[in-house]
């Protein structure tokens, strides 16, 4: 298969020594071989550092790729011990994490003092788990478990400020984590099932509507404006249907907007998840020790009429099957292979990914059924990946500028907040994206002009060791090419490389730099 | 009862559908001519503004503009209810028979009486999503459950409206993010929330000098088709492009001293900024700015504490920003607006949950200030959404499309502005009307 590709890795090199040197320039320059090594390292990390760069000319860029691929085997005991004792939530199971960080209500639970706790708690597991994103993505050797994380945390997008969300919102990484190399069904099914999900997307509080009947009743006793009775309170209670969950499942998680699906598909869609719910974070059920947070299934407020989704009628040995049923369906369908596709495409190779290669990964991901790692691998080893073109065509979204400076300059972190604070005030907002369709990944979304100001004041900062918790190394003079093309941005670079500039402005100029704004 | 239904027919510029004193298109082109001729007549810019602040959380309306009359109001809010008093600083600012400001926004009900505020009440989206990340998307998109529409109302404006001769400080963002209300196509810049002289000191000759293009053009040539070649120079020309604007920016801006003091806040200093802008410059169009924080579902207070607070800060930026501006204000318009408002009746935490209905103020010269606008038809449970929220009467594309048409003389029928949606910009009686 590597042999396939030689063709493509001649024209990429080609290209990228068509002009020609600097005479005077000393710094360092990548081989031919390197340059390659360079632009998988650009895709397959969150940033080329010479480390890495060795790594992957050890092994040869087939076998490298192939390791990153089986992240399993890769060892992270080098940042394992350190991650359960600053991220202790993210090593919890979810009822520990929510008994821990959101403890049973008491009558003392009210006062002022024990708000200011619990405040203190929620704010405590929503950090853990940025900067435990943050961390790892900075320093763990399966770099592109990462990188794939990164993806599937943007694709089943969940707010952690929403509600109670932030309790379960480090469960619901872990659950990605487990399934990002397995299969595309399991790891949907997995988000469907996670309270974090749930709440986010207001499934558990959707439950079968009311019958005419019903809603007269309710409607006369609303007439009447008198105490009600016990039954009635129950029927006002129940809320009914809400379609957000069902109408993002089709339209962001599996087919795509308007892709094959109509209102009507939505709304059984919706009817038939009615009573796909977890424990209650409420007063009473947090008082309740043996409580549970897991995905729980509320029989009282399903809907159990016939319902039809995409065509046929839902079935099921029971009524949570039903369910799980139409959602793997929904992972099976040919939409959805190429959604997914063109999705992976998009942020592995190019911000418009050549139709054929879409065609092509959605067909191994429809013949392999889903088997995410086979996807993967099919796009590093496809023709389209190494072309030339796609050479530092895509630019870098804030987590990834971030990260890919923070491996830059070598940095070690101790605190977190002006990190996360930078990434927001450029745009990305970690763990908390506004909207459930996740970010854009493409170039226009991320390029407003003042946002080029935050990076270059970022850059700056980071290199002067001037942001609170982090301390960084400069970098080198002949490791420049790491980080920026010699070929062309080093001409301009070389204006400002004036003797007497410091080598942490020197630093800053290289991260600043527009080379360093894609990859 | 009958004492709201008579306040509402009083107060409310919505009579009823068949007698609502339509603006007609035409009459609105002549109130917009007539108030510009006014304005340059009176030394004000020709350029007509408008600026928009998004109370995020979901502003309290019944607490701001409070109905006093009505005898659910302390029955419903027990512990966070205003009331008349005999001390100035807590007493309710009484507006109508039945309306008062909340003693913080006593600037406000100043404004309100020289006729250049008019607050909206029962407005808001008629999807019926608490959540607030829906309901501000739906907002700031102006496109309610429609996920389809990525850009922001004013940013489609400014696209739709754009020349090849477009001033360079035609929309403004003071915040270093910008509000969705700004995001799309048409290139607003977000002004970074601290001094950027010195990162523009280091990074302006790499992103401005020529050689760095010629470069990039050289390369060009050379290769057959490079998408790193376009993106770097994208990427250089939105850093030189963000060098440009924040140095005339800059220039505008320094020694500013205003007529007034501001509030020494974020809200406060972002309109003095805008300010310094619209006199000196005289071009700036659209602005908008976020307000966050609204969301006070526990310990609200009623004459102290954070709400009591935010809304002081809203009321006193607001009147320095408007006595700021002098003749200015004559084509100057500011939609203060929030994704919803609050449940009627207080919570278990003397605070209130997510509701329906909201309020927005509507401020400026061509505003026709000093009225209660929008339908309103008390507190009993029995006129509320689901029998707790205020209702939505006013659709806000409504007051976007007389915002839109009044001000700028836009049509956002013709567009097909707000889709699914017939705007009917004459449904208040928002703009001073001139015949």
């Amino acid at each position: 298969m590597f042999n396939q590709i030689r063709y493509y890795l001649c024209t990429f090199v080609a290209l990228l020594t068509a002009t020609t040197l600097h005479a005077d320039l000393t710094i360092g320059q990548l081989s031919q071989q390197d340059q390659i090594n360079y632009h998988i390292l650009s895709r397959m990390t969150f940033g080329p550092t010479p480390q890495a760069l060795s790594s992957i000319q050890k092994l040869g860029a087939e076998q490298w790729i192939k390791n990153q691929l089986n992240p399993s085997q890769i060892s992270t005991a080098n940042i394992d011990t350190r991650c359960k004792i600053d991220f202790p939530s993210l090593y919890m199971p979810l009822t520990d994490a929510i008994r821990t960080y959101n403890p049973p209500y008491t009558k003392a639970s009210n006062s002022p003092k024990d708000q200011k706790r619990r405040n203190r708690l929620r704010s405590e597991i929503q950090s853990e788990l940025r900067n435990f994103v943050i961390f790892r993505a900075a320093n763990s050797e399966r770099q592109f478990e990462e990188v794939i994380l990164n993806f599937w945390r943007n694709h089943f997008a969940i707010d952690q400020t929403k509600d109670n969300v932030a309790f379960y919102a480090p469960d619901f990484e872990n659950t990605l984590r487990t399934h990002a190399f397995g299969r595309f069904d399991q790891l949907l099914l997995a988000t469907a099932k996670h309270p974090a999900m749930l709440f986010y997307l207001d499934n558990h509080i959707s439950q079968k509507p009311l019958s005419p009947r019903e809603e007269k009743q309710v409607a006369a006793a609303e007439r009447r404006n008198a105490p009600k009775a016990k039954s009635l309170r129950a029927l006002e209670r129940q809320r009914g249907l809400n379609e957000n969950y069902a109408r993002e499942l089709m339209e962001l998680h599996t087919l795509g907007v308007d892709n094959g699906y109509t209102q009507q598909d939505v709304t059984d869609l919706a009817r038939a998840l009615t009573g796909w719910t977890a424990a209650w974070s409420t007063k009473r059920a947090q008082a309740d020790p043996k409580a549970v947070y897991n995905f729980h299934f509320n029989t009282k407020v399903h809907d159990s009429k016939p319902k039809y989704v995409l065509g046929s009628r839902l079935t099921g040995s029971t009524r949570v099957t039903e369910g799980s049923n139409i959602i793997l369906k929904l992972a099976h369908h040919p939409n959805t292979a190429r959604f997914i596709s063109f999705k992976l495409c998009q942020y592995l190779v190019d911000d418009q990914p050549p139709e054929g290669l879409v065609t092509e990964i959605a067909s191994v991901f429809t013949q392999s059924k889903g088997n995410l790692k086979k996807v993967y691998k099919a796009i590093l080893f496809s023709d389209d990946f190494l072309r030339a073109d796609h050479y530092r065509s895509k630019f870098r979204t804030p987590f990834e500028f971030t990260i890919a400076s923070l491996r830059a300059t070598n940095a070690s972190i101790s605190r977190y907040d002006s990190l996360i604070y930078a990434m927001n005030s450029m745009g990305q907002n970690l763990y908390r994206c506004p909207d459930p369709t996740g970010y854009y990944d493409f170039a226009e979304a991320w390029l407003d002009p003042g946002v080029m100001i935050y990076r270059w004041q970022f850059a700056e900062n980071l290199a002067n060791n001037r942001i609170k918790g982090v301390r960084t190394s400069p970098i080198k003079p002949n490791q420049l090419a790491n980080y920026i093309d010699t070929q062309t941005a080093t001409q301009i670079l070389m204006l400002k490389l004036k003797p007497d500039l410091s080598s942490a402005n020197y630093t800053a100029l290289i991260l600043g730099s527009p080379d360093f704004q894609s990859q | 009862m009958t004492t709201t239904r008579r306040d509402f027919i009083k107060a409310s510029a919505l009579l009823s559908a068949a007698t609502a004193g339509a603006l007609s298109p035409i009459a609105a082109v002549r109130a917009f001519a007539q108030s510009s001729t006014l304005a340059l007549i009176n030394g004000c810019k020709e350029t007509p503004t408008l600026i928009t602040i998004f109370l995020r959380g979901g502003a309290d309306p019944i607490n701001t503009i409070i109905p006093y009359s009505d005898k659910f109001y302390s029955r419903l809010r027990p512990t966070i209810a205003l009331s008349h008093s005999e001390d100035p600083k807590t007493s309710i600012l009484p507006i109508s028979q039945h309306f008062a400001f909340h003693p913080a926004a006593k600037p406000l009900a100043q404004l309100y009486n020289q006729k250049l505020l008019a607050p909206i009440l029962c407005v808001g989206s008629k999807h019926p999503t608490r959540s607030h990340f829906d309901a501000q998307d739906f907002m700031e998109r102006a496109a309610p459950g429609i996920k389809t529409i990525h850009e922001g109302w004013l940013n489609r404006f400014l696209e739709l409206t754009k020349t090849s001769s477009d001033h360079p400080l035609r929309a403004l963002c003071m915040q270093p993010i910008l509000p969705r209300t700004l995001r799309g196509q048409y290139p607003v810049i977000a002004v970074p929330d601290y001094n950027a002289t010195q990162s523009i000191k280091t990074f302006e000759e790499l992103y401005t000098c020529d050689e760095g293009l010629q470069i990039s053009k050289n390369n060009s040539q050379t290769s057959l088709d490079s998408d790193a070649i376009n993106n770097r120079n994208k990427i250089i020309k939105a850093g030189s492009l963000a060098i440009d604007r924040i140095q005339s920016l800059n220039k505008l801006l320094q020694n500013y001293n205003p007529n007034i003091p501001y509030p020494n806040t974020n809200l406060g200093n972002q309109l003095k900024d805008l300010a310094a802008v619209i006199k000196r410059d005289q071009h700036l169009q659209i602005a908008s700015i976020d307000y966050n924080g609204w969301d006070h579902h526990t310990y609200q207070g009623s004459t102290q504490g954070v709400f009591t607070n935010m809304l002081t800060n809203l009321s006193s930026s607001i009147y320095s920003f408007v006595s700021d501006l002098g003749p200015h204000i004559n084509n100057t318009v500011i939609l203060v607006m929030s994704e919803f408002g609050r449940t009627v009746k207080e919570n278990g935490n003397n605070g209130t949950d997510h509701g329906h209905g909201g309020y927005m103020f509507a401020i400026g010269g061509p505003i026709s200030g000093k009225q209660i606008l929008g339908k309103w038809t008390g507190l009993d449970r029995r006129n509320l959404y689901q029998s707790r929220d205020l209702p939505v009467y006013t659709d806000f594309r409504d007051v976007f499309s007389s915002v839109l048409q009044n001000l700028f003389n836009f049509d956002t029928d013709k567009h097909n502005f707000f889709p699914e949606y017939d705007a009917d910009p004459s449904i208040l009686k928002l703009f001073k009307r001139t015949t």
